[in-house]
């Protein structure tokens, strides 16, 4: 189980999602928000092609950046972070919080989603260095130098398509699994904390062959319960693995 | 082979965000030496591009922030923290106006210097100030202090710029003098509006 959530993240990809922070679009936003406490926000958005001028990048954020909803350029992306005195919550209510929020903004701006993708990131609880050892030795096969001097830090990233079915949608899904053992700084209450640990990332999105633009309001909850539902298989297949 | 590896684009199938600066209090762990680069963005944020901005960034930071504790203020009267901004447009154009947007966020919780910002970026033109001196502005119309809202309705006041009736549209607020007053700049704004129409 999951001891220290890093992030939820929900990202919708579509043509331009990018919006001018300009008056209009911000009143009708916030009056789509108004319960959320978001407010409107700009980053300066770098391009990476020293051939087009940096630009503004519309935000909508919760004050103590617990939410962020950002226009990036072709993609909505939806982020919860842990803040100091609040909880996380859980994926499902992450889930439902996401569900909510695109379906008030894909009425004030009908983007027709081409991807889509569920990532979160945390750490296990903490272990003894011989169990983190030891983990590293069910993980890896691992050659006769790493059996001599066991690895302090390493990572695991598998890819897998997955066939799933979105409401009458038939979607292949890359399903990403890290598993890593980490050495962390984390700011809490203004102090550092060291931690080592390992560390479970899941990144699953819709395969990147299919750009059709088909993605609706309706399919953002089905897209996240066939995700959240597919990490937490996994993570009860990784406590099996790692607990032997 | 659909796989092989010379044509395997992983950037193609991770989705993480691109590297962000995140808020101070965001409690995620902020150094590892195993946290992959981040892959799949088109654009990096506050990256590189600004690290050669980071001194006078942080220097602006700082001394507006003095500034706006030494300044007294009244409607009507400009103060030293217009001054100070005023040098630093000249001097950094958008970055300051950045800035200013960053300081106002890190400081949402503190009524003195958020009043104190609307106060001064009112001064300006719309234009001056736009696209982040509207969108302070529109962030302040709910927030919890009285005297911030009030602020906020002085923003648009002064800048009469018809085009933000929209946000002042959907502003309310349960002071009835505030409402008030809110209603009148609305009314001023239409005003303008139709006036610019007819000529």
């Amino acid at each position: 189980m999951i001891e220290q959530m890093g992030h939820y993240q929900f990202g919708l990809y579509a043509a331009n999602t990018h919006l001018e922070p300009e008056a209009d679009i911000i009143a009708r936003l916030l009056e789509a928000f108004k319960d959320k406490s978001f407010i409107p926000t700009t980053i300066t958005e770098w391009p990476l092609s020293p051939d087009l001028r940096p630009r503004l990048q519309l935000q909508f954020k919760t004050s103590n950046g617990e939410w962020n909803l950002a226009f990036e350029p072709n993609r909505l992306l939806l982020n919860k972070a842990v803040v100091t005195g609040t909880e996380i919550g859980s994926s499902r209510d992450f889930a439902g919080e996401a569900e909510e929020i695109f379906r008030r903004l894909l009425e004030v701006k009908p983007f027709v989603g081409t991807r889509l993708s569920y990532v979160t990131k945390g750490l296990l609880p903490e272990m003894l260095s011989g169990k983190l050892v030891e983990v590293n030795g069910r993980v890896f096969n691992l050659l006769p130098f790493y059996v001599e001097c066991p690895p302090y830090q390493w990572t695991t990233r598998n890819v897998a398509k997955w066939n799933v079915t979105l409401g009458d949608k038939a979607e292949i899904l890359n399903v990403i699994t890290d598993i890593n053992r980490v050495q962390v700084m984390l700011v809490r209450d203004k102090e550092n904390l060291f931690l080592d640990r390992i560390e479970i990332g899941f990144d699953i999105n819709t395969h990147q062959d299919n750009t059709d633009p088909r993605f609706d309001a309706d399919d953002v909850g089905l897209f996240l319960n066939e995700a959240i539902q597919k990490s937490q298989d996994i993570m009860v297949e990784i406590e099996e693995k790692l607990n032997g | 082979m659909d796989d092989s590896p010379a044509t395997f684009d992983p950037s193609t199938l991770t989705s993480e965000t691109s590297a962000k600066m995140p808020s101070e209090n965001v409690d995620i762990p902020t150094a590892s030496t195993s946290l992959p680069e981040p892959l799949g963005s088109e654009t990096t944020i506050l990256t590189d591009a600004c690290k050669s901005q980071d001194i006078p960034r942080q220097e602006f930071m700082s001394r507006f922030s003095e500034v706006i504790h030494k300044s007294e203020f009244e409607f009507g009267f400009s103060t030293p923290a217009d001054e100070y901004v005023r040098e630093a447009l000249d001097t950094y154009g958008t970055f300051a106006r950045e800035w200013i947007s960053e300081f106002f966020m890190k400081s949402f919780d503190d009524p003195f210097v958020l009043s104190a910002i609307l106060r001064v970026i009112a001064h300006f033109d719309y234009r001056q100030m736009h696209p982040q001196g509207m969108t302070m502005a529109a962030a302040c119309a709910a927030h919890t202090d009285i005297d911030v809202r009030e602020c906020c309705v002085r923003c648009f006041e002064s800048w009469k710029a018809p085009k933000t009736l929209n946000i002042l549209r959907n502003i309310s607020f349960s002071q009835d003098w505030l409402n008030d007053y809110l209603v009148g700049v609305i009314s001023d704004l239409e005003r303008l509006a139709n006036h610019v129409v007819s000529h």
